[in-house]
């Protein structure tokens, strides 16, 4: 069971940072179907936790080859820039989005579409919390919807990534999520 | 609060922007295939472990029956500077010593500018859709579009733009993979 | 935006004391906009040495109540020299 958003937020960063739910390549593997009943609306998501560091966001630069220097040159992200610190990458955030949405609709669901915003600069120090509610949920073409609002907040409540997600899980006793995914028409 | 232009507001969507809609540029190549080096980086800097990544015998026991890619990690392959280019960074450095290391470097398949005098961009939003996920030696394909363009007017009265721009990532099969679109606002 | 720099005298400061104070993203960025880049410690003189970037100097003055290290001076900075780069603020 998840710790409530809201709770979570009451805590200092060290207890958001142990009640992390991000799951382990083994829990992935073994990870039991949600289907479209077992959610009901007002539902929260597990929380993932993540505490970024200068390496992390080092290693997110290299792999995808960006080259921008405020997110890694910390004397020019303060004096040109006037940055806080060095910045954690809007393409990170935005690449978490999908990840989470996959392991919630893991094995056989798909995770479709997402959208956000990009709102506060977030920092190495910074105690990130993705969470997801679930926000309304309807059948279609033998296959069951999930809408979601979703985000990622610092440890002090600051949304920096408010958006809304929709994902589809398979009903019980129904036809498996066709893939590649083709939406229902109207 | 914004609103529609009302009639005494000065339009900025323009004949000439609006006929902007639409327009696409050029299907791009990207440079090299998805491969299993790419993936492994990716994954350990996005810190997703799933198994269906790196597991072969796993990942064909799956529903996707292979070894799966995310989507969103092909869109990164669009910026990569090719190899026969000129060193991108050491140009943009010798054009400006304060560069902020992305600035002047020209990525492939860019559109046209929006033809308006509003020169202040803000990020409004992006979305992202996925369809199928790449495999392994996949060639991946980009193209650019402007998918919307729609006009609004600020608390100060004065009219701005929120152009919406897309990328749809296919394969060499032509199969779509994933749309990415990004909103910004031009004030 | 604007930089500043401020001295304080605090005797009988600890390294205890000045860690408690410093630690966590929300002692050191007290709002989205104000932002303690550095602070120097002479510990043993009880001397401290503080930048902040902020929109106003009132907005350092309040961060500056609230760690109850109180400013003998305030100054405004204008250039820094960082590891060899320049920057004009």
């Amino acid at each position: 069971m998840t710790t409530k958003l809201e709770d979570l937020l009451k805590m200092k960063p060290e207890e958001i940072q142990a009640r992390n739910e991000r799951p382990s390549a083994d829990e992935l593997r073994n990870k039991a179907q949600t289907y479209y009943e077992d959610i009901n609306v007002g539902d929260e998501l597990p929380k993932y936790v993540y505490s970024p560091t200068p390496t992390h966001l080092f290693r997110w630069s290299a792999a995808i080859e960006n080259f921008h220097r405020i997110h890694y040159d910390l004397d020019f992200g303060l004096n040109h820039d006037k940055n806080p610190s060095i910045l954690v990458h809007g393409s990170w955030k935005q690449s978490v989005v999908p990840q989470y949405l996959k392991d919630f609709t893991l094995p056989k669901g798909w995770p479709w579409k997402a959208q956000f915003e990009h709102r506060a600069m977030l920092v190495p120090g910074d105690t990130l919390i993705v969470w997801a509610i679930v926000t309304n949920k309807y059948e279609k073409g033998g296959m069951g919807f999930i809408e979601m609002d979703l985000g990622m907040k610092t440890q002090d409540g600051v949304e920096s990534m408010p958006g809304s997600a929709t994902v589809v899980l398979p009903l019980k006793g129904g036809p498996d999520i066709p893939y590649p995914f083709v939406p229902p028409t109207d | 609060m914004t609103q529609e232009a009302q009639p005494e507001t000065q339009s900025v969507l323009t004949p000439e922007v609006q006929a902007m809609i639409g327009v696409e540029g050029e299907l791009i190549e990207s440079w090299g295939t998805v491969d299993v080096e790419y993936l492994r980086r990716f994954t350990q800097a996005v810190m997703d472990p799933d198994p269906r990544y790196w597991d072969e015998d796993f990942a064909k026991s799956t529903h996707y029956g292979g070894i799966i890619v995310p989507p969103i990690m092909v869109s990164y392959m669009t910026q990569r500077i090719r190899p026969e280019a000129e060193d991108a960074i050491t140009e943009a450095f010798k054009v400006n010593p304060m560069s902020d290391g992305i600035g002047s470097v020209k990525r492939p398949g860019e559109l046209p500018d929006i033809p308006t005098h509003l020169v202040r961009t803000l990020n409004a939003g992006n979305e992202i859709e996925v369809y199928q996920y790449p495999n392994i030696g996949d060639t991946i394909f980009f193209q650019n579009k402007y998918h919307d363009i729609r006009e609004r007017v600020g608390r100060d009265g004065k009219a701005f733009l929120i152009i919406t721009r897309e990328i749809k990532y296919t394969n060499q099969d032509g199969a779509l993979l994933c749309i990415t679109r990004q909103s910004s606002i031009r004030r | 935006m604007a930089r500043f720099l401020a001295v304080h005298n605090v005797s009988g400061l600890t390294e205890e004391q000045f860690r408690e104070k410093l630690s966590a993203v929300s002692q050191w960025r007290p709002d989205r906009r104000t932002t303690i880049l550095k602070v120097y410690g002479d510990i043993g003189r009880g001397k401290l040495f503080t930048e902040c970037e902020a929109v106003e100097q009132e907005h350092f003055e309040d961060w500056i109540k609230m760690t109850g290290w109180p400013a003998e001076s305030i100054y405004n900075v204008d250039l820094v020299m960082q590891v060899g780069n320049i920057w004009k603020l």
